[in-house]
């Protein structure tokens, strides 16, 4: 329900910079998942945003009104945490009343949204347990629900589905888009689970070493990711890295240092220095004998082809490098065995140019 | 034949506490029904004791003593357990040292160091009256103010472990949470900070409370002949009077009192349970 802007945003424990200018903006209503690897200060940038540290510069704005001065328990926040930090001593019922009690809501009001919020996350059934007689899901439930109920500006959570199993999870991700739907809250989702980020997201944050590498819709950062960390940090890629020697008709050949390889490609010019990912989806693999004429590729050896449930992947080794090919198990495919002679290759454009 | 091997290291303790707790226990319960005169079975001795006014009030004034040592080492033990646990993460293994340096230290020696330090002629007096805050001394050695002091003294320490216990076990998320639900500080503290630490809170209350109901020293040193409580008379029963029958009575009467405030703060601790 707010607009949220963060700007210059950062934080730095003794010499460490942990969170380093972070400059984004959060329209009102969006979900916004913050993705990176462990250790790059999600969890703090979450923080500075709740009020719980104070940032060593920049500032958090909601709505264009710096938040700096407003203390925790004025902003208006929902808080999920990674250990849930629910009231020990309370009941389910009570964890839930908590914040309803805080903002003086007549005793009579706050018995039905409560049970609403828990119906919602289904642990209406868990009303009158404690934490402690609940499983990790459920209590993870129960920590949303506590804070979803007090309709926050800004909902905070933090790997808040990690704890639950895959089916519950889907279907919690599906409840929590349509209560943000609903509620039109602005979201911050912290999550290691690109799966989840990318079914989830209006807006995917990619962060690192507490910067934003990059950020965009699910489908710009997984297709047009700008750089190696994104490429490889969202999904898998292949890379060909090197000095352009030759361009031809889509495609482009590098001197990698090792090795003169052609490969299907667009966009560089001779002696610019590139970097191109392809993702193993668009890597197709031919039998040898069954190479298209005329293509442009790579030849090796396939080494096992391994089926993974809906896909199926290989590794072939070129000789000099390993390119990995995922396949839809689904296809008609002939299954070339064990180091057969295979030929891959892809659509140039296919073959994503990044900036490092 | 497993859980009869694993019960047996339990023996030597057993066997510990059967001869050196319960025996000797069972001897003075024993005691106390035997007349003074003939040596026979009676009652005589109790009701002495509950039909005498004077032990019954002494027994009261006991108790409030008691429970004025317990409030007062509460209120000077949680907020130096809070500040421990919450607050000064690197100094307090400096104040956990200096708060439990009564533990160590024996208990005349503190206690004269208490006597030297409120006599007439201590340090305390002729600082008030340097100050000119009090003309003729303080007068505070042999009162029961005095016997106050040096049982907060010597129990608040554990108190203070209790609590301290309690508060670091508990998440700092949790403080969080509520904060971030819209409670203010004081809130938080009363209704999550100070409910959870109940447990440690009511262990600490038992182990301040059922040692002074039954404290002598203190009391015979630093309160004089105010400091008359119910441990000072079961103490000249056994050496000075030589009224053992009547002594062991009168300390019975008091290990009921102790079982029954033990149950009322276990109960108490137990409405914040967990669990
Ligand atoms: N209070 C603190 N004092 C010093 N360093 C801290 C503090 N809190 C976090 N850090 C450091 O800041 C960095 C970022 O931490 P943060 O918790 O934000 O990571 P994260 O991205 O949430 O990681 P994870 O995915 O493992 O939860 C880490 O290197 C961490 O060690
Ligand atoms: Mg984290």
């Amino acid at each position: 329900m707010a607009k949220v802007t963060l700007k210059g945003l950062t934080k730095i424990y003794g010499k460490n910079t942990v969170v380093d200018h972070i400059e984004l903006t959060v329209e009102n209503g969006t979900l916004v998942s913050i993705l990176g690897p462990s250790g790059c200060g999600k969890t703090t940038t979450l923080r500075m945003l709740a009020g719980f540290e104070l940032p060593d510069d920049g500032e958090v704005l909601f709505d264009d009104e710096p938040v700096g001065n407003v203390p925790v328990n004025k902003r208006g926040i929902g808080m999920v945490f990674q250990s849930y930090a629910l009231f020990p001593h309370m009941t389910v019922f009570q964890n839930v009343a908590y914040g309803l009690e805080q903002r003086k809501i007549p005793k009579q009001d706050i018995e039905p949204q409560v049970m609403e919020a828990l119906r919602t996350v289904h642990m209406a059934d868990f009303r009158d347990r404690k934490p402690s007689q609940l499983s990790g899901g459920q209590q993870q439930r129960v920590a949303l629900a506590r804070a979803l109920v007090i309709k926050p500006r800004v909902l905070l959570l933090d790997e808040s589905l990690s704890a639950l199993d895959k089916k519950l999870r889907v279907e919690m991700q599906t409840e929590l888009r349509r209560i943000l739907e609903e509620t039109h809250v602005t979201t911050f989702f912290v999550t290691h689970d690109q799966e989840e980020a990318m079914t989830l997201s209006d807006t995917i944050v990619v962060m690192h070493d507490g910067k934003i590498e990059q950020m965009g819709t699910p489908r710009e950062v997984y297709e047009k990711p700008k750089n190696r960390f994104v490429a490889d940090f969202l999904g898998k890629a292949n890379f060909f890295e090197g000095i352009v020697t030759e361009t031809g008709e889509g495609t482009v050949t590098i001197d990698t240092g090792n090795e003169k390889i052609t490969i299907p490609a667009d966009g560089a010019e001779a002696g610019e220095k590139v970097l191109y990912a392809v993702r193993p989806e668009k890597v197709k693999v031919f039998e040898k004998s069954e190479k298209p004429a005329g293509r442009t590729g790579i030849d090796g050896s396939a080494d096992r082809f391994v089926y993974k449930g809906n896909i199926t992947t290989c590794t072939v080794d070129s000789g000099s490098m390993s390119i990995l090919s995922e396949m839809n198990s689904g296809d008609e495919r002939k299954d070339a065995g064990r180091n057969a002679e295979v030929f891959v290759t892809w659509e140039p454009e296919d073959a994503i140019r990044l900036e490092e | 034949m497993k859980v009869n091997k694993k019960s047996a290291m339990t023996w030597p303790a057993m066997l510990m506490l059967l001869c050196f707790t319960l025996i000797p226990l069972l001897i003075m319960f024993e005691t106390s029904f035997r007349s003074d005169e003939t040596g026979t079975l009676t009652l005589e001795n109790y009701k002495k004791f509950f039909t005498n006014f004077m032990y019954i009030k002494l027994t009261g004034s006991t108790l409030l003593m008691s429970l004025l040592v317990t409030v007062i080492s509460l209120l000077i033990a949680y907020p130096l357990a809070y500040i421990m646990a919450k607050k000064l993460k690197g100094l307090k293994n400096v104040i956990l040292v200096l708060t439990i340096i009564p533990f160590f230290t024996n208990q005349l020696v503190r206690v004269y160091s208490w006597l030297i330090f409120l006599q007439d002629g201590g340090i305390l007096n002729r600082l008030f009256m340097s100050f000119g805050l009090a003309e003729n001394g303080l007068g505070i050695l042999y009162t029961r103010a005095a016997v106050v002091i040096g049982l907060t003294h010597a129990f608040f320490p554990y108190m203070v472990v209790t609590i301290y216990m309690a508060l670091e076990r508990m998440d700092d998320s949790l403080i969080e949470a509520s904060m971030s639900l819209g409670a203010s500080k004081w809130t938080t503290f009363k209704d999550v900070i100070f409910p959870i630490s109940m447990p440690g809170v009511m262990s600490g209350v038992t182990i301040v409370f059922v040692p002074c109901l039954g404290s002598f020293v203190e009391p015979r040193i630093l309160g004089g002949v105010n400091g008359t409580v119910i441990g000072t008379v079961i103490e000249d029963q056994f050496f000075q009077l030589y009224g053992w029958n009547f002594g062991a009575a009168i300390a019975f009467v008091l290990f009921a009192l102790v079982l029954i405030f033990m149950g009322a703060f276990g109960a108490l601790g137990r409405r914040w349970e967990t669990e």
